[in-house]
């Protein structure tokens, strides 16, 4: 269990969001590791195949939702209960204190210590064998498994996907992912649009591009560009294009203070600064008024963060409804299994208008999931 | 960024180069160059004018998916290049065991017993069967494990050399 000394400012703002036994329940699970959530790759192989093969490596894999089979959790994996090769292995006191978190057994019970790198990233360990234990993965190795580097599927958390679930972009349509690295979504809508239509992907670092490029290769995109611009000037630059583009979807996946991220990024967290809030927030705002500017007639945008500050949600929210009569907000289809809450209306000496309740919070404690915002818009004029 | 976009005789020519190394027949959308040797496949919607006006305006840092690399006068599949054309895909292809591909994905050669040519008639898959009659392997192959292509790999002599970039490979456990 992770120990987590939050920021006095932090905590103050977080208990004024969330009732007293509600804020219990966020810092408790905040303590928790998050879930192994990934994503079938479509592009590349189907979920039914993909999951065959993810348990033929003795993983235990879940579908949560009904409706989104190529959304899958990585429960954990049967290893062999065997003390063979027990002082041989290096990970061999991690998968330990792994086994008896779920075991809820004494680090000196031996009988239940294991040989977990039999099965490896080949998979296959355990396989045809009986008397298993069921531990956890090992740190890193959702990501060194052949099917990740084949690009079969992407470690993305449930509510990173949300955006393009909501989006639902169409092959053939022309889609922006205006702050598109490290490339969770515009992988996600690549499969969507069946690599059909258009992918702008942008981002405005190169570190953070190059991490894109490799993400898009690795998972079979071919219908993407890729450039390197401050969002805001990528856009104007679109319209002066001599066929002025504009597009069917739009995603402002902004940067943010990531608040939401605190459970599986702290270092994220360690940054957190209340100044920093309000510049972001500027920035978002600036980034929005962009993409509207580009957005076809009767297209859609997507807002979304990974953080809880107001002033970076539901404030950049209330800024478009008050400025753009032409956006009206929608209301979000989500997976129906996840708990949501509206959009706030009021934070500090603000009040924002009564449509921000359109717009999506999910807090970590709903689901055990990160945090995360979301607010969908139309064009209708 | 400077996009090349292959007119279809030049389109032709990869085809039929890879027609001749890999057995491919044909390749839906545009063929583009960014520089002298790798090949991106690209199947987005924009028409060529459109692409080069927009890549003379805004400068570009990527488009399309980098599928084969021209290396002296043959072809080079990536990894998504020998995925994508994974059903055209009937010769050159060198089958590895378990233990290959171990070796395989982190990065390693792969060593070639001179005097058996049994690895190359056919594997574990049963996809390799066009390959019985085939000599040893030289050239560019196409790596497959089971059912999975794993890029290319360049045979010689003695060994396969690995091109399985840095970022793709397995980390030992």
């Amino acid at each position: 269990m992770q120990k987590i000394n939050l920021k006095p400012l932090f905590e103050e703002r977080m208990k004024k969001l969330l009732e007293t036994e509600e804020y219990e329940r966020y810092l408790k699970i905040l303590k928790k590791p998050v879930k192994n959530y990934i994503r079938c790759n479509t592009l590349k192989i189907s979920p039914e195949e993909l999951k065959k093969r993810l348990e033929e490596k003795s993983w235990k894999i879940s579908q949560p939702f009904k409706e989104h089979e190529e959304i899958m959790i990585i429960e954990g994996k049967f290893i062999n209960n065997s003390n063979d090769n027990l002082y041989n292995n290096k990970n061999s006191n991690q998968s330990i204190d792994r086994l008896n978190i779920i075991n809820n057994k004494t680090k000196n019970d031996k009988s239940i210590i294991n040989n977990s790198s039999e099965g490896g990233w080949l998979g296959d360990g355990g396989r045809d064998k009986i008397n298993k234990k069921f531990i956890s993965l090992e740190p890193g190795e959702l990501g060194n498994s052949l099917e990740h580097q084949l690009g079969y599927y992407y470690v993305q958390e449930i509510v990173s996907m949300l955006p393009i679930l909501a989006l639902n972009p169409k092959p053939n349509e022309i889609f922006l992912d205006l702050c598109a690295s490290p490339g969770s979504k515009t992988t996600q809508a690549a499969a969507k649009m069946k690599n059909q239509g258009l992918i702008i992907a942008n981002d405005a670092k190169l570190d953070r591009i190059i991490i894109l490029a490799s993400n898009l290769q690795r998972c079979g995109v071919s219908n993407a560009i890729l450039t390197k611009k401050d969002g805001s000037m990528l856009c104007k630059e679109l319209l002066k294009l001599s066929k002025k583009m504009e597009f069917d979807k739009i995603l402002v996946d902004a940067p943010c203070s990531g608040e939401g991220t605190l459970r599986s990024s702290f270092k994220t967290y360690k940054m957190w600064n209340i100044k920093t809030i309000s510049t972001l927030s500027r920035m978002q705002k600036r980034l929005v008024e962009s993409a509207i500017s580009i957005l076809k007639k009767n297209g859609e945008l997507i807002y979304s963060t990974c953080t809880h500050a107001p002033e970076e949600n539901e404030e950049v929210v209330d800024f478009i409804i008050k400025n753009f009569p032409e956006m009206e907000i929608q209301k979000l289809y989500l997976p129906k299994e996840l708990k949501t809450r509206l959009g706030i209306t009021n934070w500090k000496d603000k009040i924002y208008s009564e449509k921000v309740k359109y717009s999506v919070r999910i807090y970590p404690q709903d689901n055990n999931t990160e945090g995360f915002f979301i607010a969908k818009f139309k064009k209708i004029k | 960024m400077t996009i090349q976009i292959l007119n279809q005789r030049r389109k032709q020519e990869v085809i039929k180069n890879l027609n001749q190394q890999f057995g491919v027949k044909e390749i839906q959308g545009n063929l583009i160059k960014t520089g002298k040797e790798k090949i991106f496949l690209y199947t987005g919607t924009l028409s060529e004018k459109e692409l080069l006006e927009i890549s003379n305006r805004i400068h570009l840092e990527g488009i399309g998916l980098y599928i084969a690399k021209e290396q002296e006068e043959n072809i080079r599949l990536t990894i998504e290049g020998a995925i994508l054309l994974k059903d055209q895909i009937i010769k050159n292809i060198f089958e590895i065991n378990r233990e290959q591909l171990k070796e395989w994905m982190r990065g390693s050669e792969i060593l070639l017993d001179e005097d058996d040519n049994s690895i190359m008639k056919g594997g574990e898959s049963g996809r390799v069967g066009g390959m019985i009659n085939q000599q040893k392997p030289k050239g560019f192959v196409v790596m497959s494990y089971k059912g999975d292509f794993l890029g290319c790999g360049k045979a010689s002599e003695k060994k396969i050399t690995n091109f399985i970039p840095k970022g793709r490979r397995l980390k030992t456990q």
